[in-house]
């Protein structure tokens, strides 16, 4: 028996139709599985990495061109400068003179310290130098400070960030960095700060002249201190004396990258062109928040490694390009004073602290000066809002207390001593002094030298006081103020500004002068807030502006009123501080400081 | 089971055939054409997939990835290029293109594809690398850089307005072309190689600068081996 067909041993046998019908089958699996292979092939690229990153430029790009938001290197841009306002305390300036051909900001550290003091004073002489300089080139006027017209808006002080990075002719073009339709050339000064850091504070200050289709000056410096010692470096001194070198290799690395270099080549030596023109970047440098070396260099710099790249045209023709340093980079160039600068540069700030206005900086040789004065206080209701008003405006002010209110007044007195305003006398009674006796003769006829009295009522009837009632007056009342502040007032005002000869030679037997005024709000009348700013805004450097503090409406109006004096670049200063600390003779009348 | 025909004593069937032939057309017939036609349809299948899938399985199975620093050497004519693959780029060789590598970063965003030539008269300068590209024209400003192994670049990047398709992607950025030579005897020089460099559309080409200037300051050309 033969085994069954398809047993195991049997041959298999396929009919002819069946193996052709299968035949073709497999060739289609196949196929189909060489086309899925196909492309699942395509479809398997090598698979990528998104996590991985492109290197980085290496030690020769160390320097990076500080480029501004539009992407333009030299357009203007606040890189590595701080907002003066995140500085606490520092105290703004400004002056202008279109007369004169001048502009100038510039921002005092607070206070009145030693240490304070020497930065204060250099960037006064740099200011004075700016001003003699133009003078000296433009043969305009000498300047004198002086109120500006109305609507100058000069109550915009101080340093800006950027200000000191702009391009040249926008510095000069701007109204508020540059007297405009001067017609003829201008200076304009205007400075950034660039380091508030630890006990370090620094300013860069630039100073541009000509017009803005012609600059004829450009300069730039950057003054630092250690308000902890008082050390004051500046400008290329900042840096070792051959930092240039090497700064400018590291400037040419970036410009070459710039310009579209792909790699770092060695250097050619520089030039003495090229070294010049690094050492004057280097005066005009500083040492960023970061730490980093700000400065700016010319396109145009004398560098043959850039003339074969595609950019150089380009960045030849910006008149400069400002670089960063990262502080990695720059601190082998730093002096050890400037290491130290740049080691603190990020570090909370703890410079001088804020102090009220009446202890700041101000020049009265540089800006217009006026004394704001208040009568007849203090009183309860309204000079404690008016000190509020003072501090809100960094405004400083002098009170001429009269004797009777001392008393209820102690503590506003206090205030108003602790605030550094000056304090002076107004009698005890607030008398017409001419209608009272005094020391060698009988009580006179009433002569008034000074303003009529307020309202223009007749004056108190005279009274013989004997012979001594004015120095009574006016000695009760200093020795009332005395009691509280520890000291005797120097400044008096005789009431109404009623003085004669024989009121005068009693004031110089007290040993105070007669302070009046040049400029009457007749605020006393309440005439409304623009007729008192209107009136207050009359004044010109050395002024001094009557006022009162017993009348709400007079304090309302002080607001505006330093709004106006600060809009034509006026600053209230205390009259201690008009009159330079020197108190006029005793006996005599002085209306103003000019 | 047993095919009925084989069970000894049954009687005999009649002939298959004459019963099936008797419909028209037989099995085995309709296997035929049905084997035919499938056929036909596998071929068109196959010539489709050959067509949309075989450059991106001739690319994938020519590409490689560094798995450390490497190199890769083209040549043509009597020239020699080695050219450095940094470990993780991919390259992507055909084998029948030795005077040509296309070289991509590991985040696939960077393409650089180097050619070298070795034609003493070809004319010089980056407007074929422009023309093979597909640019609108070359750029107008060209940097020239010479290192220290001897090799000088000229290499620009690619204005946006040289593309012909803004919308291209991935997007020509950079056309470089090197010689082993001084810059003055560049024109002179037989041998070159030529760059051209792509990004991805949503990248920026500075971002890759420094990784285009390590792999071609790595590049040297010599005579052939």
């Amino acid at each position: 028996m033969s085994p069954a067909p398809g047993a195991p041993g049997r041959p298999r046998t396929v009919a002819p139709g069946r193996a052709a019908s299968r035949l073709p089958r497999r060739a289609a699996t196949a196929l189909a599985m060489a086309s899925a292979l196909a492309v699942l092939l395509a479809g398997c690229a090598p698979a990528t990495n998104p996590d991985w990153t492109p290197p980085q430029p290496t030690t020769g790009q160390a320097a990076s061109i500080a480029r501004p938001a539009d992407g333009s290197p030299s357009a203007p841009q606040a890189a590595g400068t701080l907002d003066p306002a995140s500085v606490p305390g520092l105290s703004p300036q400004r002056l202008q003179s279109q007369r004169a051909g001048i502009g100038a900001r510039w921002t005092y550290l607070p206070g009145g310290n030693a240490h304070a003091a020497t930065f204060n004073e250099r960037l006064d002489a740099v200011v004075q130098s700016a001003i003699d300089d133009q003078r000296a080139h433009a043969g305009t006027p000498k300047y004198a400070p002086a109120a500006q017209p109305k609507g100058s808006g000069l109550g915009d002080r101080g340093c800006t960030s950027g200000a000191s990075t702009r391009d040249a002719a926008a510095i000069l073009g701007d109204p508020a960095s540059a007297p405009q339709g001067a017609g003829g050339p201008v200076t304009a000064l205007v400075c950034d700060v660039v380091v508030a850091g630890g006990t370090f504070f620094g300013e860069r200050i630039r100073i541009v002249e000509g017009t803005p289709g012609a600059v004829t000056r450009d300069t730039a410096t950057t003054i630092v201190t250690d308000t902890a010692t008082g050390e004051l470096v500046e400008g290329r001194a900042l840096f070792t004396p051959d930092a240039a070198a090497g700064v400018y290799a590291l400037a040419v690395a970036a410009l070459r990258h710039e310009a579209g270099a792909l790699w770092d080549v060695r250097l050619a030596p520089p030039s003495p062109a090229a070294l010049d023109a690094v050492d004057r970047a280097l005066d005009a440098a500083f040492i960023g928040p970061d730490g980093s070396l700000q400065l700016a260099v010319p396109g145009s710099i004398d560098a043959p490694e850039l003339a074969s790249l595609a950019g150089a045209a380009a960045l030849a023709a910006q008149p400069s390009i400002r670089l960063s340093l990262p502080a990695g980079a720059s601190s082998g160039f730093l002096t050890p004073f400037a290491q130290r600068l740049a080691a603190a540069a990020a570090a909370p700030y703890a410079g001088p602290a804020d102090v009220a206005a009446a202890f700041d900086r101000v020049n009265c040789a540089l800006v217009p000066c006026v004394a704001l004065t208040f009568d007849d206080g203090p009183e309860a209701d309204t000079t404690g809002r008016l000190l509020d008003t003072l501090a809100q405006h960094g405004a400083a002010a002098s009170f001429f207390l009269v004797g009777r209110n001392v008393a209820a007044g102690a503590d506003l007195i206090r205030r108003e001593q602790a605030e550094g305003h000056t304090i002076g006398t107004h009698t005890w009674s607030h008398p017409m002094l001419t209608t009272l006796g005094t020391t060698q003769t009988p009580a006179p006829a009433p002569t008034p030298t000074g303003t009529p009295g307020p309202s223009g009522s007749p004056p108190p009837a005279p009274a013989d006081h004997g012979p001594s009632a004015v120095m009574q007056e006016v000695t009760r009342a200093i020795d009332a103020v005395a009691a509280i502040t520890g000291s005797r007032p120097v400044w008096f005002r005789p009431p109404y500004g009623d003085v004669n000869d024989s009121v005068l030679r009693d004031l110089a037997r007290v040993g105070v002068p007669a302070i009046d005024w040049d400029v009457d709000t007749n605020d006393w009348q309440k005439p409304g807030t623009d007729a008192i700013v209107s009136a207050a805004a009359t004044a010109d450097a050395g002024s001094i502006i009557l006022m009162h503090d017993i009348h709400a409406t007079s304090v309302d109006a002080v607001p505006a009123v330093l709004d106006a004096l600060a809009d034509r670049g006026m600053v209230p200063v205390t009259l201690d501080h008009l009159f330079g600390g020197r108190v006029p003779a005793a006996g005599t009348v002085v209306r103003s400081a000019r | 089971m047993t095919d009925p025909t084989d069970v000894p004593g049954a009687p005999a069937a009649a002939p298959a055939s004459s019963g099936r032939e008797g419909r028209g057309t037989t099995p085995r017939m309709r296997r035929r054409r049905a084997a035919v036609v499938l056929a036909l349809v596998a071929a068109v299948l196959v010539a489709v997939v050959a067509l949309v899938a075989g450059p991106g399985v001739v690319r994938n199975l020519a590409t490689t990835v560094a798995d450390g620093d490497a190199s890769i050497e083209l040549t043509s004519g009597d020239a020699k290029a080695v050219a450095p693959v940094p470990a993780g780029w991919a390259v992507t060789r055909l084998p029948w293109e030795g005077d040509r590598a296309t070289l991509r970063s590991p985040d696939g965003v960077l393409e650089l594809d180097l050619r070298l030539a070795s034609d003493a008269g070809a004319s010089t300068g980056l407007d074929p690398l422009a023309a093979a590209a597909g640019l609108a024209g070359a750029p107008a400003a060209v940097s020239s850089e010479s290192l220290e192994d001897g090799m000088t670049w000229r290499h620009a990047d690619v204005d946006a307005s040289l593309l012909p398709k803004p919308d291209a992607d991935p997007v020509v950025a950079f056309l470089a072309e090197g010689a082993a030579a001084a810059p003055g005897a560049f024109e002179q020089t037989a041998s070159r190689i030529g760059v051209t460099a792509r990004t991805a559309r949503d990248r920026s080409f500075a971002d890759y600068r420094t990784a285009v200037a390590q792999v071609l300051g790595g590049i040297t050309i010599g005579a052939g081996a």
